[in-house]
């Protein structure tokens, strides 16, 4: 259906007949010079599969995608006429992304389980219809901005709408953080161009180029004004959710025992609640307002290449050291806080009398440092080596320790939100590039074989500990009086006797590890791109990802990808990793086609 | 005449006839069927591409000068200049072509003529190569190609650092670190997957130290670090690849080189027509145009390094031009793999550009042909659909125009333009 009318095959067709004459009119569009006009079409088919024999659609996600560069001003001219002083260059980018998923229209699929393995008795087709109008369209210019490069200093602005990426991780992000990401689009499983939130940012680059020993030096800093919210998340049933149904404002949720936040103090206080403390929003907004003053972030950093006078370091090394002034996001794999309970029994009576949860979405100001780096050894192993690291000031963790205390007037709170801590965090990851000839499955070009291994370690993480110290974790009967919990905690003690419900702390752990290995190649002159990669997480039951990728270019402007993800799982019980692998995509094998027609 | 001496007359006349080489001369048209006419004039790898439909138009040799500059730097110079002893560097180096007398029973004739090669007079400060189409295809010999990707290549540039001519800092620009040039190839501008993609590779004056090289990736919106190594391999899966540019672009450290001998062959150096034109049919795969007899060194090159994508390379050099006419390229096993062709156009001016050189300049497309997948790159500059006559600038520093960064100068051989020109 578009727009509330179904899609007949008639109109399939002449959707499909409008994409062929535009992908033919592809080399009448101004693709060299002043201006430039490309894109692509695209539609996408994702099966998922949560045992064999039982299998759903759960995308048909049809994209267009348009991008136009214009050369607004070359050599301080204006339409090559009017001079105009202190630019050499300006340029537009514009890049506007339309989509249309016909699956929210459809509303095929099975029911699904939450991540503790339970049957919540969801299907898409249950979604409000507002919810579904949300997730069917998306009709955006995604990125605008301005290149603006000074004519007398070596000083460029980029001005709008935008990405910006730091780093050198593939896949998972460390440095890699100014933009949050939208993990509804496909959670992770994507590329980070499309789920990143592009937006708008001042960035300047000092191009400094020679330094002492160092050359290709440069400085890079952005301001982002107060357009910026955390990372996009949603729950179940939407096919791309944490998988957990939403522990507000629904019933099946086990948190609250098993009635959902907004309905049991709405039932215990006799009033409608139903918004979180000070107007917040979970995912969306936090303690914040959207301007200049309470939400600008910021960053900087200072790239360069070792030169040949270099003490210590060989020459031909490029490395970056980084700083952020930003508020946390949440999407970089860490078992972070998104919410904390507001603990003033006053303040918090206040919030239920005002209709409002004594709850708050929080997303504070986090500071941090890191570096990365990446050197070509050619002499022994002809290897690229890439390693980057980050070192954050202040994370926000749930923390046990504080809750409300079991006399005060909202005790029946105390074991279902609590108050935050903060803490400090090492990230890391180094990684390899190698090139690599293996004959015997390719003669004609090397695999490119990549590998990366992270780590994320909490520092001064407190032992969990339960209420009554007779008991053990996860404190079923008492409650968990002491150390941190992760985001799928959940409490025994308000069970509602649903079978199989248990309490469950999502252990936030002192090391998260996880390694991956990757590797490329091209077949048929560039035809066939064939991409596979493994992941794998040792820590939370070595859960494992599997994923087969592969490009066929039918010409050169229509591309056919198939892809194939496993999901791994070596236990039955719940795996609460926070990297998005296999135990928050548990029952999400999946199968995709992808037709893109770019022009 | 004795009956004797007749017998004898007769034997040489018959002897002579034997061993005398084949021979063309302008006018002939070499074929496949008449290809053992240029027996002994090409190599294997264009005597597969004639027998695959390339047609050889023989035309009379004409000189190609060197830059009137470059030949005083070479007065000038070439006299002080001294191979290391490692052969990895030269010594008291200042412009010009370093080892102008090349002397064949040298034991590093070989070297010296690869380092003559590295300084070769075709461009000494900077080149800018613009808005050109890079179609490669599988091959069927009697159809055109139908090219499963096709490249159209923003800028490709090249700024050398030292033996400067034309722009100032002359002879060298400051370089604190040894750079012998550096070259970026940025933005490719289609087809839409690979738009915005770019690379910068660093090449450095001691020969033992290795390239430096970055890929800026806009589906990962980053640069990348590309080993060495990478730079034999197909790029992007084409036929081509970074070392084989201008026929050879390699190190000269990372081969054992060899004169193999210096003989007379056919190379282009005047193309009929300024616009590179592909052979009619299924040859398309490579240009039908004028070739003429050159006098050409033929240096085999063995890779030293285990990656390398190839076991050697035979690189055909014009003893005037100092560029590689063709190269042939052997797999690990010994068999002839690809061939590079370079069609050069020598001439002061490009047709309709408002720039005229002093000097003739080599304008150049190329062919490169994997014989063992029957599969071609094409390189096109000017492409079929470049309208703009200004496709190449030489020597032109600041001058240079190009809608992504006008002037080919440092600040655009750098980390940071890399990633702005890709988005």
């Amino acid at each position: 259906m578009i727009g509330g009318k179904m899609v007949t095959p008639v109109q399939r067709w002449l959707l499909l007949v409008c994409a062929s004459c535009l992908a033919g009119t592809a080399s009448a569009l101004p693709r060299y010079g002043p201006l430039e006009v490309s894109g692509n079409l695209s539609a996408q088919q994702l099966f998922r599969s949560p045992d064999p024999g039982v299998w759903g659609l759960v995308q048909q996600r049809n994209t267009v995608k348009v991008r136009v560069d214009y050369n607004l001003l070359e050599r301080g001219r204006l339409a090559d006429r009017l001079e105009v002083p202190g630019i050499e260059r300006a340029k537009l980018f514009l890049l506007y992304r339309g989509v249309y998923d016909s699956v929210y229209d459809l509303t095929p699929g099975f029911e699904q389980d939450d991540i503790y393995g339970l049957p919540i008795g969801l299907r898409l087709r249950h979604l409000p219809r507002r919810a579904l109008d949300a997730l069917r369209f998306e009709n955006r210019l995604r990125e605008a901005y301005l290149d603006i490069k000074l004519a007398k200093l070596p000083l460029s602005f980029r001005l709008g709408r935008q990405q910006i990426v730091w780093g050198e991780t593939d896949n998972f992000r460390l440095l890699d953080r100014v933009n949050p990401l939208d993990l509804t689009w496909h959670l992770q499983q994507e590329t980070w161009d499309e789920l990143r939130v592009p937006q708008w940012i001042i960035k300047g680059l000092w191009d400094i180029d020679r330094l002492g020993p160092l050359n290709n030096a440069f400085v890079e800093f952005y301001w982002n004004p107060g357009d910026w919210n955390p990372a996009k998340k949603a729950f179940l049933p939407r096919p791309w959710s944490a998988p957990i149904v939403n522990p507000l404002d629904d019933p099946r949720s086990p948190p609250a025992g098993g009635r959902g936040l907004f309905q049991l103090l709405s039932r215990f206080y006799g009033r409608p609640i139903d918004k979180l403390y000070r107007g917040t929003r979970l995912f969306q907004q936090g303690d914040y307002t959207r301007n200049p003053a309470d939400n600008s972030q910021v960053g900087v950093r200072f790239s360069a290449v070792t030169g040949s006078e270099m003490p210590l370091l060989p020459e031909g090394l490029q490395f970056t050291l980084n700083y952020f002034y930003q508020r946390w996001a949440g999407d970089d794999g860490t078992n972070a806080a998104a919410f904390r309970a507001v603990l003033n029994p006053r303040e918090a009576l206040d919030a239920i009398r005002r209709g409002e949860a004594p709850l708050e979405a929080i997303a504070p100001y986090v500071h941090a440092v890191g570096f990365s780096l990446n050197y070509a050894e050619e002499k022994y192993t002809q290897t690229v080596y890439r390693v980057e690291s980050i070192y954050e000031f202040g994370v926000p963790f749930v923390d046990a320790a504080k809750s409300f205390s079991l006399s005060s007037p909202l005790a029946l709170l105390a074991n279902d939100i609590y108050g935050v801590s903060k803490r400090d965090m090492w990230k890391g990851m180094v990684g390899f590039d190698r090139p690599t000839w293996i004959r015997p499955l390719n003669r004609k070009a090397t695999f490119l074989i990549l590998g990366q291994f992270f780590w994320h370690y909490l520092l001064d993480n407190p032992d969990i500990q339960c209420r009554d110290p007779q008991e053990r974790p996860p404190c079923e009967r008492s409650g968990q009086g002491r150390g941190f919990r992760g985001q799928f905690s959940t409490s025994g003690v308000a069970t509602t006797g649903i079978p199989g419900q248990l309490a469950y702390i999502d252990k936030v752990r002192d090391w998260e590890l996880l390694a991956t290995l990757a590797a490329t190649t091209f077949y048929q002159g560039g035809k066939i791109v064939p991409f596979v990669v493994y992941i794998i997480d040792p820590v939370n039951h070595y859960n494992q990802e599997v994923i087969g990728l592969l490009d066929y270019f039918i010409t050169n402007n229509v591309i056919l990808s198939f892809s194939q993800r496993f999901f791994i799982n070596t236990t039955s019980r719940p795996v609460f990793e926070s990297w998005g692998v296999a135990g928050l995509n548990r029952g999400r094998t999946e199968t995709g086609v992808k037709l893109t027609i770019q022009f | 005449m004795t009956k004797s001496l007749r017998i004898a007359v007769i034997g040489l006349a018959v002897s002579a006839a034997i061993q005398a080489p084949a021979d063309v001369q302008p006018g002939d048209v070499v074929t496949k069927d008449n290809v053992s006419k240029a027996e002994g004039l090409i190599g294997p790898g264009v005597r597969w591409c004639v027998e695959h439909g390339m047609q050889m138009k023989i035309v009379p040799t004409r000189r190609v000068e060197w830059p009137r500059r470059y030949r005083e730097a070479t007065e000038k110079y070439s006299a002080q200049v001294r191979l290391a002893a490692d052969r990895n560097k030269l010594e008291n180096y200042v412009a010009g072509m370093p080892f102008p007398n090349i002397d064949p029973n040298d034991p590093d004739a070989a070297t010296k003529i690869m380092w003559n090669y590295q300084y070769k007079p075709l461009i000494t400060d900077d080149v800018l190569m613009r808005d050109f189409q890079v179609p490669s295809g599988p091959l069927t010999y009697t159809a055109p190609m139908v090219p499963d990707r096709e490249f159209t290549i923003g800028d490709l540039r090249r700024l050398y650092y030292n033996g400067r001519l034309f722009v100032d800092p002359k002879p060298e620009l400051p370089n604190p670190d040894g750079v012998r040039y550096k070259e970026i190839l940025s933005p490719v501008v289609a087809p839409y997957d690979m738009k915005g993609v770019g690379a910068l590779y660093i090449r450095y004056v001691d020969a033992s130290r290795q390239d430096d090289s970055w890929l800026y990736v806009p589906a990962v919106r980053r640069v990348r670090r590309m080993s060495t190594a990478q730079r034999s391999d197909a790029l992007f899966g084409q036929d081509t690849d970074v070392d084989s540019y201008w026929g050879f672009s390699g190190h000269i450290a990372w081969f054992d080189w060899k004169l193999l001998g210096v003989r007379e062959m056919l190379g282009v150096l005047h193309r009929e027509q300024f616009r590179p034109q592909r052979c009619p049919g299924g040859a398309d795969f490579v240009f039908c145009d004028n070739w003429e007899k050159r006098r050409v060194y033929v240096i085999e090159g063995t890779a030293r390094l285990p990656q390398y994508a190839y076991g050697k390379r035979v690189l055909y050099i014009d003893s005037e031009a100092w560029v590689v006419l063709a190269s042939d390229i052997y797999d690990k096993r010994g068999d002839l793999w690809k061939v590079w062709i370079e069609y050069f156009s020598f001439r002061k001016q490009a047709p309709g550009s408002d720039l005229i050189y002093e000097d003739e300049m080599g304008f150049t497309s190329a062919t490169m042909v994997d014989t063992q997948m029957n599969h071609a790159t094409v390189i096109m500059i000017p492409g079929p659909n470049s309208p703009d006559p200004n496709t190449w600038y030489f020597n032109q520093g600041p001058n240079a125009r190009s809608p992504y960064a006008s002037g080919n100068t440092e600040d655009v051989f750098t980390i940071s333009h890399l990633i702005s020109a890709g988005h």
